[in-house]
């Protein structure tokens, strides 16, 4: 834009001046090219001198001449003009294409996402390798009423069993080595016997599909491959399973003052911090703490969870749900609800704004026992669960009580009715992520319980664990797992061996 | 001229980008050439912020530019600028660049982090990468772009690309200069992530400064709830 | 790295000290404490309120009337071709002892159902194994009807249902058959007993108690056929005295020869002595603690009776029975056996329990018989009892167990090692001299 007045400025000093004065004001665009002419063609040889005619018709000629070189320069000008705009236009409509382009494959993306559902199927493999000493179980029978004396005549000596059968797990999934002498908890899924095994832990799967942008669907499912004794005519002997752990939808509230969330069918519990990271891959260590029985459970129900503030660090969870969040490998919870008080539970927790985060949480449930077709029999318990991740270190540690008032009937021995459970137990796992692919952590956990059934069984568990152990972790996928469990049993109750030493190799997909 | 007239807007609806976008667009603006090489002004000021009825005391992270200022053709920053990734966080939250600039998104966790964005000004997945390592993405559109993390929703951070080099982002006490603005009638934008945005004219005299107290009302309750790169929700409570 | 090996190596070491020593790996000292108190079998407890229990000469009497039918009153149910009946209604002198205790384990093998026994009409209960069934004290029976084994073998002489028979039919074949056995052994008989002899008519061919006949006769000789009856009964417990099994692969397995028995037969026990907790009922060498309880069965079977409500029916019975161990017919009248025994509502529905020596081979089961094999009697306790239709309170004892498959088949694998040798055949079939 600026250069045709530079151009004009040479025009001015070139020796057809005179003539571009001549031509008065006419453009200034025509001198340049009319001096250009000039130099570049040489001047004729004067011939004898001209008549005034001759002179005369040279002039209009030039006069034509020029004319026509002025008009040729005007067409020149107009189309340079035009090619500039035009290149102008390409490169704005370039960029436009670009800018398309860009905004085509996010939609695109977007779309891919939306209809008509996207879905997507995850899981992992947990294969590994343990050892639990002694018979591999947990507990041990009180034979001959030694220790406690006080169940003489009341029920079998091999019915008061010591220690804690849930202290012997070997998985993610709270399986122990065996259950032994165990009466509550019967199901054996591994039934080792305290012999050392390798073992397909599970194969889960993970289905989940977004409808739209508001709607989460998951299910989660441990296919979990166990022995089967063919020689059995009976052929029942455990086998395969299959281990639906989470079949829920989950809407995403489009609110804007909070986040909201509301769930239902087979849903995480609310209570405490374990429950989020008790799968294998989520899970620090190979094993759960001795609390996660009673925090774990994915129990049948309604869950909202909604997130306040501006910085989203106050969560309020509740639910409503069939049964309490026990883990129903314990033998004490089941997803069917056998009465009609439904356990309703919440959790309140802030997070701090120290490193990726310091959570602080504050957990009630209550409801009618489970099992029991009693709504008169209630069953309760509150925690307190912190959760600190800063520069690699990883704290999380929780305190749980609790109680299932139990029953009984006039003339019965205690608790014969409905069985009583009073607890207390606490963990803390002190990870820290030494390196991208290295995490050595150690555990510590306790649990105080009296879980009594009348003439049925009673256990009395007082004991404290120490699991140090070492989480490698190979790329995004694939992490090993080893754990030593010291275990020890507290008060009256005698040693035995039941420690554990636990590998697991998770690879996700 | 950009269509938009009027001292004060209401607070707009549309986002910002597509306002950006549409900058880029009308940029090439037709000024007299009288005032070609006159000495330049500057605009200068404090922005207040009010969250529900108090005034915030961070004032912070508030994006001030002139809109509209001929030939005004940002240089991409020469080295790139930074987004880190610690303790499962974006930092810092808010970054300003001129078009063309690159920016570098290294991971100073100890695990993993993915960092992509949908937006339609940068549209990247930088896939998962580790500890001590860095990606960089160059950003070539004006606008914002929202940058997340696929593995950890609590990871959100903004890049706002803009096409001139008239912008400065406040500090904590909200004052902000704007020097070498040649002398005219613009466009002041003054926008924040969360919140309504301020847009009004501005005259900038020769070799003089403009004051203007600007007054943002922050979003109370920030919407901020996103879905991972592939347009699914995160899942379950991480 | 070196140092994980350290931390780890560490905490084995600290791991590594316990004092649990297993007996062959599988029981710990205390278990095996437990399991020791139930063998070997000594001998049968001696019953002070039979002073002949050990003597011989009323053993070999004993012998042979078990195998004697001549005293069987007539039959109320005869052979229909399938029952196994014992003869034509009306016969007499068909029914022995050995007619519903025979074979190796001396067990009903004839009748037909066999959960209950044809003698002279159906007794509703499953005859039980004579074998090694000395071992019960004090109560006999199912029901506990009596306090001393002399007592119950006479019993049923003048049951209806049993050998609906006299005293004095008895006296008679025994005067007649067995005089000198009984002679030897108990002293003289009178002379009277003969039916030819002139005062013949003191002693009726049949009467007892109640009977216009027995009524009739002198208190002196009342007496004398009565003790003739109470010898019978003690000369039998005195044969059944014999009748002992011993050395089954479980006794030789505690004795010290570990592979007697098989490694489910020793997951059975210790299910027996640990989880099922079969031994707080099934203890001693003869695998019973004597006593009554309630395991919720509800009775079933072709002719049991539903209406029956275990001990408790039986304590006005035996407190008043004429020969009870406090009765003048008894050789110690101050076992004090009966004191404190009084009619318990807390007795409704309890059982004796049955000792489980041989019990692979005494099938069917309970008192009922109405389990076929060990399997149904194992599945019964592993639902902890039957729901509903028996009488009283289940015991609290009585609980599901929740066996597995395996633990099921283990305990009776175990039971089957529980079986001891046979008995010598002389004892076991008439004596031929």
């Amino acid at each position: 834009m600026i250069s045709p007045w530079l151009v004009a400025v040479a025009a001015s000093c070139g020796p057809a001046a005179d003539e571009a004065e001549a031509h008065g004001d006419q453009a200034p665009e025509s001198e340049p090219s009319q001096t250009e002419g000039q130099h570049a063609e040489p001047d004729p040889a004067p011939s004898p001198a001209p008549s005034q005619v001759q002179l005369d018709r040279i002039e209009v000629r030039l006069g034509a001449l020029a004319a026509d070189n002025e008009r040729l320069r005007q067409d020149n000008e107009r189309l340079r003009q035009d090619n500039e705009r035009l290149r102008a236009e390409g490169e704005r409509i370039d960029q436009r294409v670009e800018s398309l382009e860009h905004q085509q494959r996010a939609s695109q993306q977007r779309l891919d996402g939306m209809l008509p559902l996207t879905g997507r199927l995850g899981g992992y493999l947990d294969v590994g390798a343990f050892w639990a000493a002694g018979n591999g179980s947990g507990v041990r029978p009180d034979t001959g009423h030694v220790v406690f004396p006080q169940y003489d005549g009341v029920l079998p000596d091999s019915w008061v069993l010591m220690g804690d059968p849930l202290s012997t797990q070997v998985n993610a999934r709270g399986d122990p080595a065996d259950t032994g002498d165990s009466l509550a908890v019967v199901f054996d899924p591994i039934d080792s016997g305290g012999k050392s095994s390798f073992i397909a832990n599970a194969l889960n799967l993970d289905v989940t599909t977004g409808v739209g942008d508001h709607l989460f669907i998951e299910g989660l499912v441990d296919l979990i491959p166990r022995s089967r004794d063919v020689s059995n005519q009976d052929g029942v002997f455990l086998g395969d399973y299959v281990d639906v752990k989470l079949a829920y939808l989950d809407y995403l509230v489009p609110t804007k003052r909070f986040e909201l969330d509301l769930y239902a069918g087979k849903i995480d519990p609310v209570f405490g911090y374990e429950y989020r990271v008790q799968e294998s891959p989520d899970r620090i260590s190979v094993t759960p703490s001795l609390a996660c029985r009673y925090t774990c459970g994915r129990p049948l129900g309604v869950k909202a969870r909604a997130k306040f503030l501006a910085s989203r660090a106050l969560v309020l969870a509740t639910s409503v749900t069939n049964g309490s969040s026990f883990r129903e490998g314990f033998g004490f919870s089941n997803e069917t609800d056998t009465n009609h008080f439904k356990t309703v539970a919440g959790r309140l927790s802030y997070r701090f704004d120290v490193g990726a985060g310091l959570e602080l949480g504050a957990s009630g449930q209550i409801g009618a026992q489970d099992l029991q077709p009693d709504d008169g029999v209630y069953q309760w318990q509150y925690g307190f669960d912190l959760h600190l991740d800063v520069r690699g270190v990883d704290l999380a540690a929780e305190l749980v009580i609790g109680r299932a008032d139990g029953a009984t009937a006039p003339g019965e021995v205690e608790c014969g009715s409905a069985p009583c459970l009073d607890f207390k137990t606490a963990y803390g796992l002190l990870g820290y992520r030494a390196l991208n692919w290295l995490m050595p952590y150690v555990r510590v956990d306790w649990r105080d319980a009296l879980h009594r059934h009348g003439a049925g069984f009673v256990y009395v568990s007082e004991l404290v664990r120490v699991t140090p152990g070492v989480r490698f972790e190979l790329g995004t996928h694939v992490a090993i797992k080893a754990e030593y469990t010291v275990n020890r049993e507290l008060g009256p109750i005698p040693q035995f061996d039941n420690d554990v030493l636990s590998t697991s190799v998770v690879a996700q997909f | 001229m950009p269509p938009t007239a009027g001292s004060r807007h209401p607070p707009s609806t549309r986002v910002l980008r597509s306002t950006l976008a549409t900058m880029a667009l009308l940029g090439v603006v037709l000024v007299p050439d009288t005032l070609v090489a006159v000495a330049p002004g500057s605009v200068s000021g404090h922005v207040t912020i009010k969250r529900g009825r108090r005034d915030k005391k961070d004032r912070s992270n508030v994006l001030i530019l002139v809109r509209g200022v001929p030939d005004s053709r940002p240089e991409p920053l020469a080295e790139p600028t930074v987004v880190d990734q610690t303790d499962k966080t974006f930092n810092p939250r808010l970054t300003v660049v001129p078009v063309g600039s690159t920016v570098d998104f290294p991971n100073n966790d100890r695990v993993f982090h993915n960092v992509f964005s949908v937006s339609r000004p940068a549209t990247f997945d930088l896939g998962l990468y580790k500890s001590g390592t860095s990606k960089s993405v160059t950003f070539e559109q004006p606008g914002v772009v929202d940058v997340y993390c696929n593995i950890h929703p609590e990871m959100a951070a903004k890049v706002v690309v803009v096409d001139t080099e008239h912008y400065v982002v406040t500090g904590p006490d909200g004052a902000f200069t704007l020097d070498g603005i040649p002398p005219g009638t613009y466009t002041l934008v003054a926008w924040q992530a969360h919140g309504e945005r301020y847009e009004g004219w501005v005259e900038v005299g020769a070799g003089k400064t403009t004051t203007l107290d600007i007054e943002l009302r922050e979003e109370r309750w920030p919407h901020d709830r996103h879905t991972r790169k592939d347009g699914t929700p995160y899942g379950r409570y991480k | 790295m070196s140092k994980r090996v350290a931390l780890l190596g560490g905490v084995v070491l600290a791991a590594a000290c316990s004092d649990e020593e297993l007996v062959d790996g599988i029981f710990t000292q205390q278990q095996w404490v437990q399991i020791q108190e139930l063998s070997p079998l000594p001998e049968p407890p001696l019953d002070p309120t039979n002073r002949y229990q050990r003597d011989p000469l009323a053993a070999a009497l004993g012998h042979r009337l078990f195998f004697e039918a001549a005293y069987a009153g007539p039959l109320q149910v005869g052979d229909d071709g399938r029952n196994g009946g014992l003869g034509m209604p009306g016969d007499t002198g068909k029914i022995a002892c050995a007619s519903c205790h025979e074979g190796p384990w001396l067990i009903d093998l004839r009748t037909n159902p066999n959960n209950v026994s044809l003698g002279a009409n159906i007794i509703p209960r499953n005859a039980a194994s004579m074998v090694n069934v000395a071992y019960y004290s004090p109560w006999i029976e199912n029901d506990g009807l009596l306090d001393s084994l002399w007592s119950e073998a006479m019993v049923d002489v003048e049951f209806d249902l049993g050998f609906n028979s006299s005293r004095l039919r008895l006296a008679h074949v025994i005067y007649e058959r067995h005089r000198e056995g009984y002679e030897a052994a108990f002293g003289s008989l009178d002379p009277a007993l003969d039916p030819t002899h002139a005062e013949a008519a003191r002693f009726p061919a049949d009467a007892r108690p109640g009977s216009p006949e027995w009524d009739a006769m002198t208190p002196e000789d009342q007496d004398h056929v009565t003790e003739i009856f109470v010898n019978f009964g003690k000369a039998l417990h005195a044969y059944l005295d014999r009748l002992v099994s011993r050395d089954a692969p479980f006794d030789r397995y505690v004795a010290g020869e570990t592979d007697a028995m098989s490694p489910a037969a020793k997951r059975g026990l210790q299910l027996f002595v640990g989880k099922a907790a079969c031994v707080e009922c099934h203890a001693t060498p003869h695998f019973s603690d004597d006593d009554f309880h309630n395991t919720g069965l509800a009775a079933t079977g072709p002719f049991i009776s539903t209406e029956e409500q275990g001990r408790y029916d039986r304590i006005d019975f035996l407190l008043a029975h004429e020969f009870n161990s406090s009765s003048r017919w008894s050789d110690d009248r101050s076992t004090g056996r009966l004191d404190g025994v009084v009619k318990d509502e807390a007795l409704i529905g309890t059982w004796r329990t049955k000792g489980l020596r041989h019990v692979a081979e005494t099938a069917p089961y309970m008192h009922s018989g109405q389990f076929a094999t060990l399997e149904e009697v194992v599945e019964f306790y592993d639902q902890g009892g039957h729901d509903e239709g028996f009488h009283g309170t289940k015991d609290e004892i009585i609980q599901p167990l929740n066996l597995t498959t395996d633990e099921k088949a283990d305990l009776v694998e175990f039971l089957a090692s529980l079986t001891g040798r046979e008995l010598p055949p002389e004892l076991l079939r008439e004596p031929s001299d």
